[in-house]
């Protein structure tokens, strides 16, 4: 769990809702501001995210994200903006947090998570929100979670169906006890829109915002899986791979 | 008995159906009814499903009445199980 950091009279205005949240409090807030938050990538998920965790009162995001911003973010990246198409969506992204909430401090990094960096990024959080739409960054994420100790809470959507759970490494199993390696059928671009994404996306926010500030029950050892098709959401357990070659349970 | 195969995601498209209801026999594995599902449908799904040794591709999570069955535990379904078969999804 993060260090407390005390608040301030403004800080204690703003989040006035919130710390009416019962086990939540004044002590949840500090827990809050003293956390460091990866969110990997800001996309449609990654943009929910990062937005409701400034809007919260997390004292630091790191935010990662390559490239440039597109027309065919606009649907569902609530962070890139129409004036902003053609330039990098990571600055689009801090200049739009920072609007949300100045206290926020941000480390904006320009690139995706790969195997060299994912160490060094790693390092500086107390938690990671896995956001990314390929497998090959969510493992090097998760080794170095599982490597560093550190909770990640994992997105993931397609069409109208999204899943969601939180690893805690040692306890739950890890992202390669579920998927061990890079999923042949997956596809870098699929059909979705904005609001399931941002569905997922505050979801992620609240499993992170329990973590921080030990609130509730996380969704550590299950997954929630929605189809707003229909809307069902449903909560399913899971279990640690023995022979996990990331987390090795035994 | 009968039972329910549930597909998610890709594995829903690939199947053109979010479910079915399957007669089987008493005692019969999970393993059992993916195999005969993937033979029944053919490709797309059963290339999605099963690898070239006949396993469920380990990418793919199998839940019976919504916990998780890893393929190489064999597990014996009953009457009214709701077997669910979730692809594995992203972010972006």
């Amino acid at each position: 769990m993060p260090e407390r950091k005390p608040l301030t009279d403004e800080e204690r205005a703003v989040y006035e809702w919130q710390l009416w949240v019962p086990e939540f409090g004044e002590a949840g807030q500090e827990r809050l501001k003293g956390a460091s938050v990866l969110v990997s990538r800001c996309g449609g998920l990654g943009s929910v995210v990062a937005y409701e965790l400034a809007a919260a009162g997390v004292g630091q995001l790191v935010i990662a994200h390559a490239g440039n911003v597109k027309p065919s973010d606009l649907n569902r990246q609530l962070l890139m903006t129409h004036d902003w198409l053609g330039k990098p969506r990571v600055e689009s992204a801090e200049r739009r947090l920072k609007e949300l909430n100045p206290r926020l401090e941000i480390v904006a990094v320009g690139e995706n998570i790969n195997e060299d960096n994912a160490a060094a990024i790693v390092e500086q959080v107390d938690l990671i929100v896995d956001c990314a739409p390929l497998f090959t960054e969510r493992f090097a994420m998760n080794r170095q979670a599982v490597l560093q100790g550190k909770p990640i809470v994992e997105c993931a959507m397609y069409d109208m169906e999204a899943q969601l759970t939180s690893i805690i490494p040692g306890e739950t199993p890890c992202l390669a006890c579920l998927h061990p390696s890079d999923p042949p059928a997956w596809k870098r671009e699929f059909p979705v829109f904005g609001a399931v994404s941002g569905t997922i996306g505050c979801l992620g926010a609240m499993e992170a915002i329990k973590l921080l500030a030990g609130l509730g029950e996380p969704l550590t050892g299950r997954m929630l899986t929605c189809d707003l098709r229909d809307m069902t959401f449903r909560v399913r357990s899971l279990s640690r791979n023995a022979n996990c070659p990331v987390c090795g349970a035994d | 008995m009968q039972v329910t195969i549930e597909f998610a995601a890709q594995l829903k498209r690939a199947a053109g159906t979010a479910a079915e209801t399957i007669d089987v026999e008493t005692g019969c594995a999970v393993q059992e009814l993916v195999a005969e599902v993937a033979e029944r449908h053919g490709d797309p799904l059963s290339g999605l499903l099963l690898g070239a040794d006949g396993a469920l591709h380990p990418s793919i999570l199998l839940f019976v009445s919504d916990e998780q069955v890893r393929w190489e535990t064999p597990r014996a379904l009953c009457d009214n199980d709701v077997v669910t078969l979730l692809s594995p999804i992203s972010g972006g």
